[in-house]
């Protein structure tokens, strides 16, 4: 609850608050797509990505291209084939089912989501799309609902903190979202959705190359009734109710041009654009309960870069990026003194970073950079206020190789970085990661790192204006983590980790009453969140079939008194599973594929002394997908199928779910 | 093998987790003859959570979460209030939009209003056995309901963000807050069900209370002004009005903030304020002074002892208090509420 409260006016203003609260913090969707890349994709060669393997998947985690079993913490890949072939629009639909990760749906498609990773809260989790920052500087969260999936290559779910590359709110780890880069050859693609509840969605996507230049772009616009039907369940009796009041439409165009001035230089921009009205009609707390709130976003975003390469070795990058973030949230049933609730921030934001990427030998490579930006605010609940930032890292990769079969290689990876905020004090955040070959055949590793990550407030924290606290300080985290990993080859392609983690924030900003009338947020809490993600998976029949199975275990307590006596010391967090288990199977025959997952969440408390909880629940998904080529024209047909089995189930309490829904999505390539 | 170790898989596939959920103590509830103290804890907004604490004068034994107890379900979102009348109390269950009705014998739910989604019901006056007025914070109104069908028949506009309401002589006093920046009440004749009047009290008018002499005393909490400035703050003040007449008859200044006040039979009035609990006296309309020092947020008098409850929120997410002083302000008791413990009500 980021919002001001007045204590003697409690109730009436924590009313307004969490309403308010809705649009600071969170409302959803789950959904489908294809592009370019799906419609071609029909060789085993390509199936066999729709699950990855230690061995094959180089990643951009550390901020230079490494191979994921090489890496020092764990990252879990999601590549554009498994995206395609999974259900659902978002990149909160790819993401479903990794380790490590809980998600906060206030309700179906497109309404606010967040994600939250290994136990620390969405504010510490940092989701960058492109490199750029996409949490709001306002709130701290990243809100899933607005992130269509469709133009996105792969998401990298980086875990543990990585302050120390990538800077603030880097605690829990970092969802690296890519977008699509343009494809060898000019495509131009048509898909058009239907589905359950009203939902319909259209999308045009163009690209093409040429020696030099490059571009892609994608209109895609979606809406729906968002009416589902759900289960609404008191304890003692129950009754089918429909979710009003949560229709939807949302417009996302986005492009980028790519221009290569010669063999060392290159040279790229982009550009998207968001524009969406979201029904937000807050928790259901009788069968009577119908919302009237909306959430209106529109939010720009562009990026422009240029890389040289100097030498063979040395290759040096500028970047640029800007955002514009409008928000409106507004409910005309709500009078406040004769005028309807409304609650409109804009936040805005410009970063300048040049970095040089090197590599003097196989054994020695890095990245060293810098960070100038500058971030503003302007609200009618909270003061306007700018924040400039400015930061330096280096991370660097040391490799040493043995010429034995036993503890054949080491990695060392190395990195620091320094933050610095206007009106903050500045963060200095090193860590240090490793990763040990022991085996080369069966390959057996393990890693191990270990870093000091931060958050910073807020601007709600800082200058929300009934309660906000200017002299706040970041939050400070000490994260750990160890990881044993392997793969074999037997009968098929075996691929095991298990990972310990262990994350301990200190100086947590934490809203409470003061000894005047408002709730105001001071730097007192202290959160260890310590677990297990256990993961596997096999691919047979060659590459045709891959099953993987991964079980998170997570204590997230809080290991701080508020003040003396405290009853919520030593509970656990509230919406932190303890555990969550996935299991899915992906299938390919000629030009169709399968795809069935199923994901079960332990019980969470929804208080914070844990006298109340959400019980547990199991969601199974299935989708089909079948290619076919009548030249020159390349048809796909997608048929999806989310909550299959109908389960009834909050993951945010008094948020219901949808049950089943059924989408079909057909998609024309010329 | 390799049919063997898809068999396994898919077995996996199916298997539940581990982590079962946590098994529910079977609940203890109140015997039915109880007299004792009724407590509403609003609850964290948004979490339906709010409960009801029954305090036990016989045997001194506390009872929480009454209402899931012996109904099985939870209470709602942001309990307000709990009224009683003859053997039903009233707990106006604001972001619920509901007044549940509970046999106060068997703490059984008789049965639910439902006052409309979004009307956020606030407080609840009776006006005879079958006809009560429930003010309706986001609707600008009050309405009327038929306490024998359990429903909604009519609403009176009144004024902004209506929360507080008295009835006296045939007319309903309801404390327009506009949410912090109101200055009036407004007055609903009771006969024709229409507003005729409204009084300028002061700023941030929000609770109401009636007098054994039949006065009206609105809770002005004050205005807050610039939230960043605490030195534009006006002071919470006590307006007395004579509902005979309409006319405010006295104003007191109480300082701090407050929404607030109880009033026993013997002539003291007993407000909650940000500074601190003060008393004051109506048979004089005068501030005493500090009742006891500290934040609480609720206050209720017992009738025959003049014990005064106040419920401390504490950090308005773990569980409050009830703390009980004598009149005289010697602390008697604490006993254990749930999550932000606000109205109380008495089972005599």
């Amino acid at each position: 609850m980021n919002n001001a409260l007045i204590v003697g006016d409690v109730s009436r203003v924590m009313l307004l608050s969490a309403l308010l609260s809705v649009v600071l913090h969170s409302s959803a969707d789950g959904r489908m797509r294809y592009s370019s890349g799906d419609l071609r994709a029909t060789d085993p060669a390509d199936t066999a990505v729709v699950s990855y393997t230690l061995s094959e998947v180089v990643v951009t985690a550390t901020r230079n291209e490494a191979a994921l079993r090489a890496l020092p913490s764990a990252v879990s890949p999601v590549g554009r084939e498994l995206i395609s072939l999974k259900p659902g629009s978002l990149v909160v639909s790819a993401l479903a089912g990794l380790p490590g990760l809980s998600f906060r749906p206030y309700g179906g498609a497109t309404s606010v989501q967040t994600i939250s990773l290994r136990g620390m809260s969405a504010e510490n989790t940092l989701v960058l799309v492109d490199g750029q920052r996409y949490n709001s500087y306002q709130n701290g969260q990243a809100d899933f609902g607005l992130l269509p999936v469709a133009n996105v290559e792969r998401v990298e779910v980086v875990k543990g903190g990585y302050s120390s590359l990538y800077g603030a709110d880097a605690v829990g780890g970092v969802v690296n979202i890519i977008t699509r880069r343009p494809p060898s050859e000019t495509s131009v693609q048509v898909f058009s959705s239907v589905g359950s509840n009203g939902f319909s969605a259209a999308e045009l996507d163009a690209a093409g190359k040429t020696a030099d230049f490059g571009w892609r772009g994608m209109l895609r616009r979606e809406r729906g009734r968002g009416d589902y039907p759900f289960l609404f369940d008191d304890g003692s009796s129950s009754v089918n109710l429909r979710r009003n009041g949560s229709d939807f439409r949302s417009l996302v165009a986005d492009g980028r041009l790519e221009y290569s001035f010669s063999d060392r230089v290159d040279a790229f921009v982009t550009a998207s654009w968001t524009d969406a009205d979201r029904g937000s009609p807050g928790p259901v707390t009788d069968p009577e309960s119908s919302g009237s709130a909306r959430l209106a976003d529109q939010i720009l975003r562009s990026q422009a870069g240029a890389s040289w390469k100097l030498s063979d070795g040395i290759t040096a990058r500028l970047g640029a990026s800007f955002s514009l973030a409008e928000e409106d949230y507004s409910d005309p049933r709500i009078l406040i003194n004769g005028n309807a609730l409304r609650s409109s921030s804009a936040n805005r934001s410009f970063l300048v970073s040049p970095e040089v990427q090197f590599s003097f030998s196989p054994a020695i490579s890095g990245t060293a950079g810098l960070e100038s930006g500058r971030a503003w605010i302007r609200g009618n609940e909270v003061s306007d206020a700018t924040r400039w930032q400015r930061s330096a890292f280096i991370t660097t990769r040391h490799t040493f190789s043995l010429p034995t079969p036993v503890l054949f290689e080491l990695n060392v990876y190395p990195s620091i970085r320094y933050d610095s905020f206007s009106g903050l004090d500045g963060d200095v955040s090193p860590r240090i990661g490793v990763n040990l070959g022991i085996l080369q055949s069966p390959d057996l590793r393990i890693r191990s790192s270990y870093g000091k990550s931060f958050r910073v407030p807020t601007f709600n924290d800082l200058y929300w204006i009934a309660g906000g606290n200017p002299s706040l300080r970041p939050e400070r985290s000490l994260s750990f983590d160890f990881g044993v990993l392997g793969s074999l080859s037997w009968v098929g392609r075996w691929d095991a980790e298990v990972s310990y983690f262990d994350i301990d924030s200190q100086d947590r900003i934490v809203w409470s009453p003061t000894s005047g009338s408002f709730w105001s947020p001071k730097n007192i809490g202290r959160v260890e969140s310590r677990g297990v993600e256990a993961e596997g998976r096999w691919t047979g029949l060659d590459g045709a079939l891959t099953l993987a199975l991964n079980s998170t275990w997570t204590d997230v307590v809080k290991k701080s008194e508020d003040f003396p006596g405290d009853p919520t010391l030593g509970k656990q967090l509230i919406y932190a599973p303890e555990q969550t288990v996935s299991a899915s199977a992906s299938f390919a025959w000629g030009d169709a594929r399968l795809f069935v997952q199923h994901s079960w969440t332990s019980f969470r408390y929804t208080t914070e002394i844990n006298d109340r909880f959400l019980p547990s629940y199991a969601v199974t998904s299935a989708t089909a997908q079948y290619l076919l080529t009548l030249q020159p024209v390349r048809l796909s047909i997608k048929l999806e199928a989310t909550n299959i089995f109908n389960t009834s189930y909050e993951a945010v309490a008094l948020f219901p779910m949808p049950l089943r829904e059924f989408r079909a999505t057909l998609g024309v390539e010329v | 093998m390799s049919r063997r170790i898809v068999f396994s898989v898919i077995a996996a596939l199916i298997l539940p987790g581990c982590v079962q959920d946590p098994v529910s103590v079977k609940p203890v509830v109140p015997v039915p003859s109880a007299k004792g103290v009724y407590v509403v804890n609003e609850g964290t907004f948004g979490r339906g959570n709010a409960t009801l604490t029954f305090y036990d004068l016989g045997s001194f034994q506390v009872y929480n979460d009454v209402f899931a107890s012996v109904n099985g379900r939870n209470l709602g979102d942001v309990g307000n209030q709990i009224v009683i009348r003859g053997p039903c109390g009233y707990i106006v269950v604001n972001n619920s939009d509901k007044i549940e009705v509970l046999d106060l014998q068997t703490n059984k739910s008789t049965g639910t209003i439902s006052v409309g989604s979004g009307r956020s019901p606030r407080q609840l006056a009776f006006v005879n056995d079958s006809l009560g007025l429930v003010t309706a914070l986001y609707d600008a109104s009050v309405l009327v309901v038929n306490l024998r069908a359990m429903a909604v028949v009519g609403r009176i506009p009144v004024g902004e963000n209506p929360e507080g309401i008295v009835v006296a002589q045939g007319r309903a006093y309801v404390a327009n807050s506009g949410f912090g920046s109101g200055r009036t009440i407004s007055v609903v004749d009771l006969s024709s069900m229409t507003s005729v009047k409204t009084i300028t009290v002061g700023d941030n008018p929000s609770g109401v209370a009636l007098s054994q002499e039949g006065l009206v005393y609105v809770v002005c909490g004050g205005s807050y002004g610039d939230y960043s400035n605490p030195a534009d703050d006006t002071p919470a003040r006590i307006v007395v009005v004579n509902p005979g007449t309409d006319a405010v008859v006295d104003s007191i200044i109480i300082g701090g903030h407050a929404s607030a006040m109880a009033l026993s039979a013997d002539g003291w009035g007993y407000v909650p304020t940000t500074d601190g609990v003060v008393t004051i006296d109506t048979r004089t309309n005068r501030l005493v002074g500090s009742f006891v020092k500290g934040q609480y947020y609720g206050v209720g008098v017992e009738g025959v002892s003049g014990d005064v409850y106040l419920t401390d929120p504490k950090d308005y997410v773990q569980p409050g208090e009830i703390a009980v002083y004598a009149p005289n302000g010697q602390l008697r008791t604490r006993f254990p509420g749930g999550v932000i413990p606000g109205s109380i009500a008495f089972k005599r």
